[in-house]
């Protein structure tokens, strides 16, 4: 039964990963595309949104459940190209290393590009008030 | 005969005592309309060669023993037309997906135990299925759920149809998952939990992704993809805790409320 935990839980991220998808789509990308207005992509834009806090969770809310579902699928993919017991539980363990290498690794550069735009910001601040 | 036409058929041979590999040989047969394939593997058996390994029983798609991969497709010998095949050319090989024990013989044995391991069979309280005292009810409606996948005759075209089993053959595979979704479906059984066992492991019914083509080559008609997909949202429910506790049929009292009936004594042995 452990595997339909694991199961369920692709699912979910799956859902997850439409509805945050959906958004980072509309929100970003949607009034380039149709209406040709603001740049939402621009480094500057980028950046504002790597200053909020929100912003922070949503990202490190599509990179878990984004690895997650992607490193499971894969991990299916590759388990299905062998009958070895053993190659499998490898398999596993390679995916289960990289994913949270992959999470800590985009986690910790989320949160150090949220810090370093909240410095900028303050500074900006500070130079506002001046 | 004058309405005959002759067929080449290409047969795949394969003896793992001798070959090295498996090769072609090629008969021409003479085919009139009606003929089956099996017909056609007892004219080669009787007029070529007395070698050729096949395995049949039934002779009317019954048994299930007889299946082959004819052009491509696993299906019935027996239960197959020559002449809605081809009339010039036709191919044939053992099962996919399964060892071969000779020519066009596989080993059918990893079906029969996957298909053991998941309990094949109504599971009750023991005390009550040995108790004669009343039968289990159930409704045409209940049985119409299940009935399609009691056609089984675990012929193994499903299993060499599969694209997950050609590469892994530890997956269950359709057969033994279309027949644990009959038997959860069963109001007469009990079972789901410790089917769930198996049929939710990692060799279980996730591995399935809906190709279908299991379904599309079952001789007997029965839909083991439906049967799959059924069982992966049960399963996924069920961890969900959204699946009611399934409780099995009661049985229907007979005249004499549960009481053994007034059965008369067998007449004593005359010989
Ligand atoms: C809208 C968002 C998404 C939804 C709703 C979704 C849904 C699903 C579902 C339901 C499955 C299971 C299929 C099965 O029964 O085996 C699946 C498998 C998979 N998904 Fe997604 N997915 C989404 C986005 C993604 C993304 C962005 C990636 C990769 C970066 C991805 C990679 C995979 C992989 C590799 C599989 C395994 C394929 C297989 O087992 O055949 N998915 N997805
Ligand atoms: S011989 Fe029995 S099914 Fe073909």
């Amino acid at each position: 039964m452990k595997e339909t935990k694991y199961f369920t839980l692709h699912l979910f991220a799956g859902l997850v990963l439409f509805f945050i998808l959906g958004f980072h789509f509309l929100y970003t990308h949607i009034g380039t595309i149709l209406y040709k207005v603001e740049d939402n992509i621009s480094i500057e834009r980028s950046q504002g949104r790597d200053s909020q806090t929100i912003f922070l969770v949503f990202f490190i809310f599509l990179l878990g459940f984004g690895l997650y579902h992607a490193l499971f699928g894969l991990k299916n993919i590759l388990h299905e190209l062998t009958s070895s017991n053993g190659l499998k539980n490898f398999i596993t363990g390679v995916i289960v290393i990289v994913g949270i290498f992959l999470f800590v690794f985009g986690s910790y550069f989320s949160v150090k590009a949220y810090k370093n735009q909240q410095i900028k910001t303050s500074k900006a601040e500070v130079i506002n008030v001046k | 005969m004058s309405n005959e036409i002759n067929v080449k058929f290409h047969i795949r041979r394969y003896n793992p005592k001798k070959d090295k590999s498996p090769y072609f040989q090629v008969f021409d047969i003479p085919v009139s309309k009606g003929m089956v394939i099996l017909d056609a593997l007892h004219y080669i058996r009787e007029n070529y060669d007395s070698s050729l390994a096949f395995r049949y029983s039934c002779r009317m798609g019954v048994c299930g023993s007889c299946g082959m991969l004819i052009n491509g497709s696993p299906t019935l010998a027996c239960n197959t037309q020559i002449l809605d095949v081809s009339d010039k050319e036709i191919t044939i090989g053992p099962l996919p997906n399964f060892q071969i024990l000779k020519d066009l013989v596989p080993d059918l044995m990893p079906l029969f135990e996957k298909h053991r391991s998941i309990s094949p069979f109504i599971i009750r309280d023991e005390k009550e299925l040995d108790d004669p005292e009343g039968e289990y009810y159930q409704t045409p409606e209940q049985l119409e759920e299940y009935l399609q996948f009691t056609y089984c005759i675990k012929c193994g075209c499903c299993m060499a149809a599969c694209p997950t089993l050609a590469t892994d053959k530890n997956y269950l595979g359709p057969q033994p998952l279309s027949q644990a979704h009959r038997y959860n479906k069963d109001t007469r059984d009990s079972g789901r939990k410790k089917r769930n066992e198996i049929t939710g492991s990692r060799d279980g019914a996730f591995k399935c992704h809906y190709a279908g083509e299991c379904s599309r080559v079952c001789p007997k008609g029965v839909d083991p993809a439906k049967a799959v997909q059924i069982l992966k949202r049960q399963l996924v429910f069920e961890f969900l805790h959204l699946i009611k506790k399934q409780e099995p049929c009661q049985k229907l009292h007979g005249p004499g409320k549960g009481e053994k009936l007034d059965i008369p004594e067998a007449p004593e042995k005359t010989v």
